[in-house]
């Protein structure tokens, strides 16, 4: 019994210095990792920034105390808002900004550590220079396919960036804030969305135009087939016409040939003539009206002449 | 697990040390509230928030058993003044003024608690126990889902966190030795409702450890801020499991036999959280079990009694083992590693300033099995070396998984123009090409339709006419670069945690930027239908160097235009337009064609026909006037013969062959005769008429 007790307080103190080890080891030692900084505290002031990576030593607290802050780079979307360029067009311009902390220990004093109130900072400095830049500029600068303006985006950004930068130093060059701007970038540009709406009318009006081309080029060329096939066909037609004609004609020349036994009786031959003129008007549906006087009907009369008569009037 | 309270009945503890035991567990519970609810406001954690709800229930535990412990206290200090009064009074001889059976008021006070108050403060008990779990379901319940009203509360956020973990770390310390110490009275006689509460502040201590940890593993930013909430899930369902049993206990009391002599355990005093006052309750209850599935004493065989005894070290060596398997990294195909000694790249003093330095950094560690030493003093960071990533681009998304989720959406779907094709897709401006820029100038409506636009949209001082919009999807393939410091620009340029990955956020504003710039001073038709191949590789030449440029440690593998699309809607709708135009000017040119055709088709049949005709006539012609000829001279000799009765035959001959087609109207001579056109027969009417006759001629 006696020796179990000394075990089991042997484990309990063993397990007690290690955790009491551990703790004063915990107090007593910081990290800093690789892309943070360690702004080392002595009462909250700041004794000095540990930038080198690895395991060091300070006075427990409340002596010492560590904050880590993190140097890497961060990235900001700014988002767009009206502006108007230097030819008065409404331009909306999104940026993003590259920014990382450069002086840790300033970053710390100034701004608490805050990433959210960097942002902040941040942002509103960019709206302001990008406002600036915007109305400097005209539209056709930015867009354009003049292959001599490739650049132009980068001196717009450049512009923002320097004027951003600018208002992070203090005038004597020093760093303001422990910031550093290491880029500003346009992300998209656009146009209000009322203009936006009217730059798509114009682009459907455009391909409107396009279309009713097609269309009225498809008309004309069909007409134009059209009358082309018309115009060959009676063209052909009227040589066939004129070829009829002369065959007609040689016809009539062929048939001259038997008119001189006409002239045999040429009264007779008119006569006959006639008689035929006679019979082919009227088989063109004719209405015939003769008086009961007239051959042949003047035999139903009672005063019908005689055969003499008759021979009379036929001469 | 019994129903009456284990205890050491040789010795009773003394009830002032009880009673201070109750109100130190009191005041340690407090402070365990108070910190919870500061290092909650601190961090956002939920884990803590909900540690917060359960501690401060505790509070009521403390004070319910204190109460108990205070009465019990009182009860025997009256019992011990009557049995002194009635030993004095026996000694002097003097009778008994009182009732042996009769109690005093504090032992009656005892009864009550231990009969009523006791009771319906396990009910109220169980009915706060209950409030997290409702309030989170009643969420739920309102947003529809759990996952939404998880996303209604806050959440662990990035500030003061190691600070938390510190202090939750030191509340689980302070709560563990109080509770400790507490659940070791309560097995005396005299102290045993100290159990309850000691047992419920083993639990707060528990879930301070689990939460220290959750906001440990938050704070390195490995595993974001889902320990904390799975963390708070399991206090919540804890805190139900609880609040459950104690109800039933408080049901199954009114049915339970009181022993006389044996103190009740109340209701509130939770069987479950007494496995952490007592763990070897644990066992004693799996050993009764056993015992009576296999019916005999299983429990006193020696395999069961070395299980007892060694549990606790077999847990201890698999924690150390699990500890020591942090010694051990494997970084497989495909990735390469940075050896991290206190945070720092092994072998390295401090990360270089300018972009070439990096190159000069020893090479990561190949894919391989290592050896390190234990976590904190050494990690492998593990970065992806051959694995391809994707970035789609061309639409708003919330972060890189969005985007993944919107561009998968779009995968297998056939989209026209007219049709959204991802959503929220976004518009870049390009300039106008010039044949559109002369429409634009040369339409008097569009020039008035712009005119009629800075009317109605005053702050539009003016209307842009030489620019339009495009969109499309764009993918971006890239990997980690092929330069030695890649790894290690990859890994320590830009911050990522669990909220933000900044390198990925970078390399699309890099690549959205050059997209911008590249089409604002791009050809339309170049980009639409010409110059695929020239411009996705002009965009991934100008990407890598801006990539190179910032030190992204990325090689940029391809970009890919997957569409690229008038904007959708009325535009699009207006492009297609165009090309249904263009079909039917074909369809048209094609109608035409046919048409003509037809025209020349007939043609040749037609002049043939005249042709044929006329040769025809022409015969006619010549046969006639030979016939002619010919007969002619057969009726000039009957003429000579008889010439008034051949040339009267010839004219009678001539007007029956007149009447027989032609109607015929005869009338008395002298008679003027009118006759009026519209009421004789038309020539369609005489020919039915003739037909008509020719048809009875034929009957006849």
């Amino acid at each position: 019994m006696q020796t179990q007790l000394t075990n089991k307080n042997i484990w309990t103190l063993a397990t007690a210095t290690t955790l009491v080890a551990v703790l004063v080891l915990y107090t007593i030692c910081f990290t800093v990792q690789a892309g943070t900084a360690g702004v080392l505290r002595t009462f909250g002031a700041v004794e000095r920034v540990e930038i080198k990576p690895g395991l060091n030593l300070k006075w427990p607290w409340p002596i010492q105390s560590v904050t880590n802050v993190d140097t890497r780079t961060r990235l900001l979307s700014v988002s767009g808002t009206e502006e108007l360029t230097l030819d008065q067009f409404n331009l909306i311009a999104e940026l993003s900004v590259a920014w990382r902390v450069s002086n840790p220990g300033r970053f710390l004093t100034r701004l608490e550590n805050s990433e959210a109130r960097a942002e902040s900072l941040i942002r509103s400095r960019v709206l302001n220079a990008r406002k600036n830049s915007v109305n400097t500029i005209r539209m056709s600068d930015i867009i354009n396919t003049d292959p001599d303006q490739a650049n132009r985006f980068s001196t717009f950004e450049q512009s923002i960036s320097d004027a951003v930068k600018a208002s992070l130093t203090q005038d004597d060059g020093k760093d303001d804030y422990g910031i550093e701007v290491q880029f500003v970038k346009i992300r998209r540009l656009a146009f209000p969305s009322k203009v936006s709406q009217s730059v798509l009318n114009l682009m459907v009006k455009e391909r409107k135009r396009i279309s009713e081309d097609y269309r009225s080029q498809g008309d004309n060329q069909a007409t134009i087939i059209r009358d082309n096939a018309e115009r060959q066909r009676k063209e052909i037609l009227a040589d066939a016409e004129a070829q009829a004609i002369i065959l007609k004609g040689e016809g009539d020349a062929e048939a001259v040939k038997y008119y001189p036994v006409f002239k045999q009786n040429e009264e007779l031959a008119n006569y006959l003539a006639e008689l035929n003129a006679f019979s082919s008007t009227l088989k063109k549906n004719s209405t015939v009206i003769l008086p009961t006087d007239s051959v042949p009907f003047r035999i139903l009369n009672s005063d019908a002449p005689d055969p003499g008569v008759i021979q009379d009037e036929s001469q | 697990m019994t129903d009456h309270l284990p205890t050491q009945p040789d010795k009773r503890l003394d009830p002032r040390r009880a009673e201070l035991a109750g109100l130190g567990g009191l005041g340690v519970q407090f402070v365990c509230t108070l910190m919870a609810l500061i290092l909650a406001n601190m961090s956002g954690s939920l884990a803590l928030q909900a540690l917060t709800v359960q501690a401060g229930v505790g509070l009521l535990f403390w004070l319910v058993a204190y109460i108990h412990l205070r009465l019990q206290h009182a009860a025997e200090q009256e019992t011990q003044d009557i049995r002194e009064a009635e030993r004095r009074r026996k000694a002097q001889g003097v009778d008994s003024l009182f009732d042996e059976k009769e109690q005093g008021l504090s032992q009656r006070n005892l009864a009550l608690m231990d009969r009523y108050v006791a009771p319906a403060s396990s009910a109220v008990l169980s009915l706060f126990l209950l409030i997290p779990m409702g309030y989170l379901l009643a969420l739920a319940y309102l947003r529809g889902s759990i996952v939404l009203a998880f996303e209604d509360l806050t959440t662990i956020g990035e500030n003061n966190l190691l600070v938390t973990m510190a202090f939750s770390g030191s509340m689980a310390f302070a709560a563990l030795l109080m509770g400790a110490y507490a659940a070791g009275l309560s097995r005396s006689p005299g102290a045993t409702r100290l159990r309850a509460g000691a047992g419920y502040q083993l639990g707060t201590a528990v879930f301070f450890v689990l939460t220290a940890l959750a906001v440990g593993l938050a704070s390195k930013g490995w595993l974001a801020d889902w320990p904390d909430r799975i963390v708070a899930i399991v206090l919540l369902l804890w805190m139900t499991i609880q609040s459950v049993e104690i109800l039933t206990n408080f049901i199954l009391d009114f049915y339970r036999p009181r022993v006389v002599g044996i103190e009740p355990r109340p209701a509130y005093d939770s069987r479950i959280s007494g496995l952490l006052a007592e763990p070897q309750g644990l066992f004693q209850t799996f050993a009764h079990t056993m015992d009576y599935q296999f019916g005999f004493k299983i429990s006193e065989t020696w395999f069961f009694r070395f299980l007892e005894k060694a549990f606790a070290p077999l847990v201890l060596i698999q924690l150390i083992t699990l500890y020591l398997l942090t010694c051990f990294v494997v970084i497989h195909p495909g990735d390469v590693g940075i050896r991290e000694r206190w945070g720092a790249p092994a072998g390295i003093e401090n990360l270089p300033d300018t972009d070439a330095d990096w190159n000069s950094l020893p090479p990561p560690l190949e894919p391989a099995l290592y050896l390190k030493w234990p976590w904190p003093v050494e990690t492998i960071r593990v970065v992806p070396r051959d694995t391809v990533q994707t970035l789609y681009v061309g639409f708003k998304s919330i972060d890189e998984n969005d985007a993944n989720a919107k561009a998968s959406k779009m995968a297998g779907k056939t989209v026209s123009w007219d049709q959204e094709h991802v959503e929220d897709e976004y518009k870049y401006l390009m300039p106008l090409p010039e044949e559109m820029l002369e429409t634009v100038q040369a339409d008097d409506a569009t020039q008035q339709d712009i005119a009629a636009d800075v009317e109605t949209s005053p702050e539009a001082q003016r209307l842009p006419d030489n620019a339009l919009y495009i969109s499309g999807m764009f993918t971006v393939e890239y990997s980690l670069g092929h330069d030695p410091g890649d790894a290690y620009r990859y890994a320590y340029n830009f911050l990522r945690n669990r909220t933000k990955d900044n390198a990925t956020a970078t390399l699309r504003a890099l690549f959205e930027r050059e997209l911008t710039a590249y089409l604002a001073g791009a050809q339309f038709w170049d980009v639409m239908i010409a110059k695929n191949n020239d411009i996705t590789e002009t965009l991934r030449s100008r990407l890598q160097t801006a990539v190179d440029r910032h030190s992204l440690g990325l090689n940029i593998m391809a970009v890919y235009m997957e569409n690229v699309h008038p904007p959708v809607g009325e535009v699009g709708t207006a492009f297609q337009e165009v090309l249904q135009a263009r079909q039917k000017k074909q369809e048209m040119i094609y109608d035409g064609e046919i048409d003509a055709k037809k025209i020349l088709g007939l043609t040749p049949s037609q002049r043939n026909a005249i042709l044929a005709k006329a040769e025809a006539e022409k015969y006619r012609k010549v046969e006639v006037a030979r016939a002619r000829a010919e007969r002619f001279k057969h009726q000039n000799a009957a003429f000579l013969v008889a010439p008034s009765v051949y040339t009267m035959r010839l004219r009678l001959q001539a007007i029956e062959e007149a009447i027989e087609q032609s109607p015929l109207i005869v009338h008395p001579p002298g008679i003027e005769v009118r006759v009026d056109r519209s009421k004789l027969p038309t020539p369609e009417e005489m020919e039915i008429q003739r037909g008509l006759m020719k048809q009875a001629e034929s009957q006849r």
